[in-house]
C-alpha cells in the first residue's frame, strides 16, 4: 500500500518521525474531502505495523502483520466508524476502545487506532476519548481523519499533532486521474474541487447525467423558469450532500464571473451561460443564496427532512431571481 | 483435510476454549476456533484478541494442517450429538463437512492463515508455583481490582516477583489487597494482568497439587495448565508502589471473631447510604460499636466485642469492602489496626502476615 503521489511530502515527515523515533501519538489527518486522506492514513498503519518496510517506509505485503492486515484481521489494529455512515460515533465504541487500550500490542510492535471521520464523535465519545489522546501507553498511534476539523472539540485538536492535505496542482491530480482511466479529467476535478478522489467517484455517466439534469434545473429557476416543488421532488432521491457541494460551486462560479472572474472556474463548460447570469442577477442576492447553501449542507447531518430542506432552498433561488428581476 | 475425533474426548476443552470467544464479534474470524493438527493431536486456538486459550485434543485418526471452524456453532453440535460419537471433519475450501452418526452438517471456514494467533515468543521470565497457592494468591485479591477505571493500569492485577517471594496486589484506589507467598526468583520484575484475563484464571485454576508454569514475555503472560494454555496480554502501564500505601502494624490491634463481624457488618449495611455505603465504627476498650443511618433518617446500631486496649477511635468505612475482605480471609479471627480516625485500617487474618488488606476511611 502506498499514499498517493501529491501526498509524498506529509509521507516523508512522518516516516522520517517514525525513523527518528519522534513519532507524535495522535495525528489528525485534516483537508478536504477526497484528497485520499483515509487511503493514506491505511497505508500509514500498515507501515507502521509491518516488520520489514522497504526504504521508502511503505509496508512490505509479505510479513505477518501486512497478511493480516490485509485480512482485516490485525490485533493491534483498531477502526472505529459510526455505525452508519452519516451518523455520530457514539461513546460506546470508544470506551471500548479506551478499556483496550492500556494492554500491551499483540504482535510487539504499535497499536493503530484509526478515527474516521473523527468530526463524528458526539459530545460524550469525544470527551471519553481524551484522557486517552492526552497520555496513552507507549507504542500508541491515533490517527484521527476529518475533512471538517472545526466541528470537533477544541480539546481534542490540540491533542492531535495536524498534518494538512491541500489538493495537489492540476497537473500532478489530471495525470493520476489519467492513469485511473478518466477522459473528462478537466470538467470533473472542476466540479471535485480540485479533489481526485472525488473527481474519480465522478467518473460515472450517471453522476454527470445528474449533474446536467440538476444544473438545467438549477439555472433554469434562476432564469425564472420550473416549479421549485416539482424540482424538489425529482431532487430528494440523489445524493443530497453532492448536490449541496455542486450548487455551492455554481454560485461561486457565478459570483466570481460577476466581479471580473479572474479565477479559475470550477465548471469550465459553463462559463458562457453563467457569464449571461453574472450580468443579470443580483451580487447580493447571490451571496445569501450561497450562505443559504453552506447552512443547507449543515442541516445534513442534522436530522431535519431533506424534503423540506431542498424545498425552502429552491425557493430560495426563486425568490433570488425575482429579486435580482425586480432591480432591473 | 480429514480429522476423525471422539465426541467425548474434546467436548470439554472445546467448551473451554470456546469460552473465551465473545458472543458480539466484529471480526468474523474472531467467532472461529483455529485447529493445528500434527497427525496425532490437535490445537485448538480461541482468542478475543485480548486472551487467548489453546486446548489439546487426541485424534483418532487424521492428517497435518490447520483449519477454522465457527466456534459455538461446533460446539453445539458436539455437545448435542450422543454420547462417545465419532465425529468426523472433512474441510474443503469454503466448507466444511461434520458428519456425526446419522447426522450430517456442512459448516462455512475462513482462512486459517488470517487468524491472529499468538506468536509464541521465548520468555523473559518464569516462575513456577503449586496450582492450589496461585488459586489461592488470586482468589484472596482479585476482588480489589477496579473496574473500568480511567487509571487503566488499576484494571488489573499486579504479579510482583521479587527475588525470595513472589506478591500479588489489587486495588482500586479505595481499598487494596495484597498476598504473597514464598518462591525463590533469579529475575525480579513486575507485570500486570488485564482483569478479564484474571477472571479468566480463577475458572481455570482448581485445588490441585500439580505445579503451573507461568512465562512471562514482553507483552504478554503465559500459563499452561494440564494441557490448556492460557495466555493475555499485559497492561502496558506502571503500577503505584503499594508498599507505601500498606500501614505498618502500629499501635494497639483490635483482635475480633471474623464471622460474628462480618455478620454484624451485614446486618448494619442493610441501613446504611445505598450509594456510599458508609458506616461509623466507635472503638473503645474490648468493644466495637458499628452505627449506620440512611437518608430516611433509619438508623442501626450493633455492638460486637473485641479485643482492644488502646484509645477511644472514631471512623467511618465503606461497608461493602468491609465484608468483602473478611468474607477473602480464612482465619477464625482477625486483627485490624487503625492508628487514627483519618488514617486507612490494616486488616489481615491472625497471625497470617502473607495476606493484608487495606481500606481507606471515609467521612460518613
Amino acid at each position: 500500500m502506498q499514499p498517493h503521489p501529491w501526498q509524498a511530502p506529509q509521507w516523508r515527515q512522518l516516516i522520517a518521525a517514525k525513523q527518528a523515533d519522534r513519532l507524535h501519538h495522535a495525528l489528525l489527518l485534516d483537508g478536504a474531502q477526497g484528497l485520499g486522506k483515509r487511503d493514506f492514513a491505511e497505508a500509514f498503519a500498515a507501515a507502521l505495523l509491518c516488520a520489514a518496510p522497504d526504504e521508502e517506509g511503505v509496508a512490505c505485503g509479505k510479513c505477518k502483520g501486512c497478511l493480516l492486515f490485509k485480512a482485516g484481521t490485525h490485533p493491534d489494529l483498531h477502526l472505529i466508524a459510526p455505525e452508519e455512515a452519516g451518523k455520530d460515533i457514539l461513546v460506546a465504541p470508544i470506551r471500548e476502545h479506551v478499556q483496550r487500550a492500556g494492554l500491551s500490542s499483540q504482535l510487539g510492535g504499535y497499536k493503530v487506532t484509526l478515527i474516521d471521520p473523527a468530526d463524528a464523535m458526539n459530545l460524550s465519545a469525544a470527551n471519553s476519548l481524551l484522557k486517552n489522546l492526552e497520555e496513552p501507553v507507549s507504542w500508541t498511534v491515533m490517527l484521527l481523519i476529518s475533512a471538517h476539523p472545526s466541528r470537533m472539540l477544541a480539546t481534542i485538536r490540540s491533542r492531535c499533532q495536524r498534518l494538512q492535505f491541500a489538493p495537489p496542482s492540476p497537473e500532478l491530480a489530471l495525470e493520476w486521474l489519467q492513469r485511473q482511466g478518466v477522459v473528462d479529467g478537466r470538467l470533473l476535478l472542476g466540479m471535485a474541487g480540485g479533489a481526485p478522489l472525488r473527481a474519480l467517484a465522478l467518473n460515472d455517466d450517471g453522476v454527470l447525467a445528474m449533474r446536467r439534469e440538476a444544473l438545467s434545473d438549477f439555472l433554469g429557476l434562476l432564469e425564472g423558469r420550473g416549479d421549485a416543488v416539482e424540482i424538489a421532488g425529482r431532487w430528494e432521491k440523489h445524493d443530497l450532500e453532492r448536490l449541496f457541494y455542486w450548487m455551492s460551486g455554481w454560485l461561486i462560479d457565478i459570483l466570481g464571473l460577476s466581479s471580473g472572474g479572474a479565477r479559475s472556474p470550477a465548471n469550465p463548460d459553463m462559463v458562457e451561460r453563467f457569464t449571461a447570469l453574472a450580468a443579470r442577477l443580483d451580487g447580493r442576492a447571490l451571496f445569501s443564496l450561497l450562505d443559504k447553501v453552506h447552512e443547507g449542507r449543515r442541516g445534513l447531518r442534522g436530522s431535519l427532512n431533506p424534503r423540506l430542506l431542498l424545498e425552502d432552498l429552491l425557493l430560495a433561488v426563486v425568490q433570488c431571481a425575482k429579486v435580482s428581476g425586480g432591480n432591473r | 483435510m480429514k480429522i476423525v475425533i471422539n465426541r467425548d474426548a474434546v467436548l470439554e476443552p472445546l467448551q473451554l476454549v470456546a469460552g473465551v470467544i465473545e458472543r458480539k464479534q466484529t471480526l468474523p474470524i474472531l467467532s472461529n476456533l483455529l485447529f493445528i493438527c500434527d497427525g496425532e493431536e490437535a490445537e485448538i486456538v480461541g482468542t478475543d484478541t485480548e486472551v487467548e486459550m489453546r486446548a489439546r485434543i487426541p485424534l483418532v485418526s487424521g492428517e497435518s494442517g490447520s483449519f477454522t471452524l465457527p466456534a459455538k456453532k461446533f460446539t453445539e453440535i458436539c455437545k448435542t450429538i450422543s454420547e462417545g460419537d465419532e465425529i468426523r471433519v472433512d474441510v474443503g475450501t469454503d466448507r466444511a463437512k461434520v458428519n456425526a452418526g446419522k447426522s450430517r452438517f456442512s459448516l462455512g471456514v475462513l482462512d486459517p492463515s488470517d487468524f491472529p494467533s499468538l506468536e509464541t515468543t521465548a520468555p523473559i521470565n518464569r516462575i513456577t508455583l503449586e496450582e492450589a497457592t496461585l488459586k489461592q494468591m488470586v482468589e484472596k485479591t482479585h476482588f480489589a481490582m477496579a473496574i473500568q477505571d480511567v487509571r487503566y493500569y488499576l484494571n488489573g492485577m499486579l504479579v510482583d516477583i521479587q527475588e525470595e517471594l513472589v506478591a500479588t496486589v489489587a486495588t482500586d484506589g479505595h481499598r487494596l489487597a495484597t498476598n504473597r507467598t514464598a518462591c525463590s526468583n533469579e529475575t525480579p520484575g513486575q507485570i500486570l494482568v488485564p482483569r478479564k484475563a484474571v477472571l479468566e484464571i480463577t475458572r481455570l485454576l482448581k485445588d490441585r497439587k500439580g505445579m503451573v508454569e507461568m512465562d512471562i514475555t514482553a507483552t504478554h503472560v503465559r500459563l499452561q495448565i494440564g494441557n490448556v494454555t492460557f495466555i493475555s496480554k499485559l497492561i502496558d502501564g506502571r503500577y503505584p508502589d503499594y508498599n507505601r500505601v500498606i500501614p505498618r502494624e502500629m499501635g494497639e490491634p483490635i483482635t475480633a471473631d471474623r464471622e460474628a463481624l462480618r455478620q454484624a457488618l451485614i446486618r448494619t449495611s442493610i441501613l446504611s447510604n445505598e450509594k456510599f455505603r458508609g458506616i461509623n465504627i466507635e472503638i473503645t476498650k474490648d468493644n466495637m460499636k458499628l452505627l449506620a443511618h440512611n437518608p430516611e433518617q433509619e438508623e442501626a446500631e450493633e455492638e460486637v466485642e473485641v479485643e482492644y486496649d488502646g484509645e477511644r477511635l472514631s471512623v467511618g468505612f465503606n461497608v461493602g469492602y468491609m465484608i468483602e475482605v473478611l468474607g477473602a480471609i480464612d482465619e477464625d479471627k482477625v486483627q485490624l489496626w487503625i492508628a487514627n480516625s483519618q488514617s486507612s485500617c490494616l486488616l489481615r487474618g491472625y497471625n497470617n502476615e502473607d495476606s493484608r488488606y487495606v481500606i481507606m476511611p471515609m467521612r460518613v
